[in-house]
């Protein structure tokens, strides 16, 4: 039916983070965007017990997939919505990766558990030669109006860079924004995406 | 969009679905009216599609106590010209089994679809069963879809096969096809008047006669040996690509082989088998003559691989194999596109021509921190461990000599410190048979058995008669959080509303389990530590079962329905930050911040637990969750 979008080539986004900071939520705006755009999408979730403040990896593919799953490597774009799990994550980005990382760490609930400090993390993350664009996606979400919608901060992040450049835009996710959340949330999320994606383009443009 | 607009929507719209949404849509279209099935990740989603959708598209779609069960509810309606529906999860093959087994020689007179959700990985359950095996023992044909249009698509397929051949057919996915999200295309709705009618038709129902049993096989085989054909007129199995290089694969596998042949520009004939038992010989016979090597792509066991080799050395084929050694594709764990990549590299003979270079997850002198999965903050099950572990030691044991079996529900994540309480979790119903075993085999210190509600009234009860009909010395704790939580607060028998909306009677575990003949049955707030040790340090000197409900709503549904309780504030100036409330609970809503603890508030859900473990009374408690005895009933 959609031959013509078939044929593009395919964009990996690989989203990790902490089960309870609305990753698959991501994942499903994403695909709202895509369908909304008549593009192929694939997003891979995990269920069940490892949603609950566990470590969770969603993997978003748009264009023409086959796969569920992003190879190793493989990420044109690393959404990172926890440090500590962007880390852990990290065989799935190259050096040609753009990572989009939350300035935070959160403390997993066994006792002893020390976290480094964030500023020095981020310029060790630069320090190996990766793109790292930070932002402080919590403090943002709340100025939006709820901590909740961190995530939807860091998808405005994505949007901004050139990742999905030529498929999906701003509108398109404001839009399926509307789709996925019942209309008392919109205003909420569509202020966190759009302070996440000026946030994230004021740091391009700096560069 | 909402649930019901995306999983009903128009035939022929582009719609973004998950897997088990899709499977849904698919049981809908096909005009299936009764579903049933247990919760068990990857299946939940199934049941969870349908059941608030059944009143408006007129089906019976509600969970029942056991997998048995619910594939009981299908098979009786499907033997009484209903279409119908079963969902497990892979173990749960093993609960129906029995009567799954049986119902090859029975057959159906209306389509039967039985979907089990395999979870190669492990990502969530206690193996790694290939339920492929299951199709061959139980002698029913399979059918795996590979991505998610696919397994929409091949329900209506499986219905048509399944009424063909009067017999239920195995519908096998796995974990990435289960949960994955994808955009596909809904089909049309069918709309066929079903009647029902009971057959009276002992050669057929009665497996009491061995004679009849043995014609009833004859007939099994009979009809299976059509499979292949039928499903071939359906569309199923199917060859892409040119070559002499040839790649058999099936279920998701196949993304990851189509994804890579793309990737690495290569040609080669891809053989997809869809129906995977009956072994479709024939349609290899046909496709294979071209091939001059084979690589098999398969998740965990070698089964596509055993039966092309088998096929292979019956007819004498010149052919050369690339199994799971050949290839170095892993029995364990679950496939994904790199493992394939590497596997392509060795049997095509290629130097790696695309170099990723995945980065190593090291950062420079900072350490991962593990992540387990912790209890939630207000979880009735931290109060409950807590207790026991608490009246052991004050029974003058030590917390080692007391055996603790654990069962299948989130109170498994009492394996995690601070607690560390539970020794065992091995199969659903298992904690009081293992601890039956232990108390038999001669083990003269108390054993305690932990298990789940649902839990209880799924496999634990029949474990139960045992133990009061033997008069073993055995304390049980049923744990009831009024619903099954780690799957995602599905209803128990317990309920009084159903999923679908349907008002129902509830079955009360005291009642079960006076019923069974227990003589000491309490029920205890696990909010409330002292009742819980009082409670199990009194049934520990007791002689013969003893039963200890541990009854509070999962906080997680508590705060959903708008309660929750004022968290406690430290007294700084009792507060000596020995850190006993940190320690004791590891709560994620009290942390120790520089070496004060510290209440989160916005996490805390105010069960006081921390409050009851300060050896200084340095909590001032602003809100008392507890519960009256009265109101336990």
């Amino acid at each position: 039916m959609v031959l013509e979008v078939r044929d593009m080539r395919t964009v990996n986004i690989v989203i990790v983070g902490v089960g309870g900071q609305g990753l698959i939520t991501i994942g499903r705006i994403l695909g709202n965007a895509a369908v909304l755009r008549n593009i192929g999408v694939l997003v891979s979730e995990v269920h069940g017990l490892a949603q609950r403040g566990g470590s969770v990896i969603v993997h978003a593919r748009i264009g023409d997939p086959h796969s569920p799953l992003v190879p190793l490597g493989g990420a044109h774009a690393l959404l990172g919505l926890e440090l500590a799990e962007t880390i852990r994550y990290l065989p799935y980005v190259n050096k040609n990766t753009l990572l989009i990382v939350n300035r935070r760490f959160i403390r997993p609930s066994v006792p002893k558990a020390r976290m480094p400090p964030v500023e020095d993390t981020i310029n060790k993350l630069r320090g190996k030669g990766l793109k790292v664009i930070d932002i402080n996606a919590f403090d943002l979400a709340s100025r939006a109006g709820s901590p909740v919608a961190e995530n939807i901060v860091m998808l405005g992040g994505l949007v901004a860079t050139n990742i999905l450049e030529g498929m999906l835009s701003l509108d398109d996710f404001r839009e399926a924004i509307k789709n996925t959340f019942p209309p008392r949330w919109h205003e909420v999320n569509l202020r966190a995406l759009q302070y996440g994606y000026n946030a994230v383009k004021e740091k391009l443009s700096d560069k | 969009m909402s649930l019901a607009e995306r999983v009903l929507a128009e035939p022929g719209k582009r719609v973004l679905l998950m897997g088990n949404e899709a499977i849904a849509r698919g049981v809908i279209e096909s005009n299936v009216k009764v579903a049933s099935g247990y919760p068990g990740t990857p299946s939940s989603e199934i049941i969870m599609t349908l059941a608030p959708l059944s009143k408006k598209v007129g089906m019976y779609a509600e969970w029942a106590t056991n997998e048995k069960v619910a594939f009981e509810i299908a098979l009786g309606a499907a033997m009484s010209g209903i279409r119908s529906l079963a969902t497990m999860k892979a173990p749960g093959y093993n609960v129906a089994s029995d009567s799954i087994v049986s119902a090859a020689y029975t057959g159906v007179n209306k389509g039967l679809v039985i979907v089990i959700a395999d979870d190669p990985g492990p990502h969530t359950t206690q193996t790694e069963q290939d339920n492929r095996w299951a199709a061959k023992l139980a002698k029913l044909p399979m059918i795996e879809p590979s991505n998610v249009q696919e397994a929409l698509d091949y329900v209506k397929k499986a219905y048509v096969l399944s009424e063909r051949l009067q017999l239920p057919i195995i519908y096998r996915t796995t974990t990435r096809v289960n949960h994955t999200v994808s955009d596909v295309v809904v089909g049309e709705f069918i709309n066929e008047k079903q009647e029902v009618f009971v057959e009276y038709n002992p050669e057929r129902y009665i497996r009491a006669s061995m004679s009849w049993n043995r014609r009833r096989h004859e007939w099994l085989l009979e009809q299976l040996s059509k499979a292949e054909k039928y499903a071939s007129e359906l569309g199923l199995n199917r060859i892409e690509g040119e070559g002499e290089d040839c790649i058999l694969t099936s279920g998701v596998s196949y993304t990851y082989v189509k994804e890579n042949l793309k990737r690495l520009q290569i040609d080669a004939s891809i053989i997809k088998l869809e129906l995977t038992y009956p072994w479709p010989e024939k349609f290899l016979l046909d496709n294979i003559t071209k091939c001059k090597r084979i690589l098999v792509v398969e998740e965990l066991d070698p089964y596509l691989e055993e039966h092309l080799r088998q096929t292979v050395q019956r007819h004498g084929l010149e052919l050369e194999i690339w199994g799971k050694n050949e290839a170095g594709i892993p029995l364990v764990g679950e496939l994904n596109p790199t493992i394939v990549y590497n596997a392509f590299l060795r049997f095509f003979n290629l130097n790696s021509t695309i170099k990723n270079n995945p980065q190593k997850n090291r950062v420079n002198k900072v350490r991962l921190p593990q992540r387990p999965p912790p209890m939630c903050p207000g979880c009735p099950h931290r109060g409950s461990y807590m207790g026991l572990l608490k009246a052991i030691q004050k029974s003058g044991y030590r917390k080692r000599e007391v055996p603790i079996m654990g069962d299948i529900g989130c109170y498994a994540l009492s394996l995690e410190p601070p607690l560390e309480a539970i020794w065992t979790e091995h199969a659903m119903g298992a904690s009081i048979g293992l601890a039956l075993g232990i108390k038999i085999a001669g083990y003269d210190k108390p054993v305690i058995a932990t298990i789940g509600d649902s839990t209880f009234f799924h496999a634990g009860m029949p474990a139960l008669v045992e133990a009061v009909n033997k008069n073993i010395d055995l304390l049980v704790m049923i744990l009831d959080n009024l619903s099954i939580a780690m799957t995602g607060h599905q209803s128990t028998p317990e309920s009084t509303i159903t999923e679908s909306g349907r008002k129902v009677k509830p079955v009360k575990i005291e009642d079960v389990v006076r019923g069974i003949g227990v003589e000491y049955v309490r029920i205890v707030d696990p909010f409330n530590l002292e009742e819980v040790v009082e409670a199990v340090k009194d049934a520990l000197n007791k002689p013969g079962v003893k039963v200890i409900i541990a009854r509070r709503e999962c906080a997680l549904q508590a705060w959903r329905r708008g309660i929750s309780y004022k968290p406690p504030v430290i007294d700084r100036s009792k507060c000596t930050n020995c850190m006993a409330c940190v320690r004791a609970t590891g709560c994620p809503a009290i942390i120790d911040a520089g070496g004060k603890p510290l209440i989160i508030e916005e996490q805390c859900y105010g069960c006081n637990l921390c409050a009851q473990v300060c050896p200084f009374d340095a909590f001032v408690l602003r809100d008392n969750p507890l519960l009256k005895v009265d109101e336990h009933e």
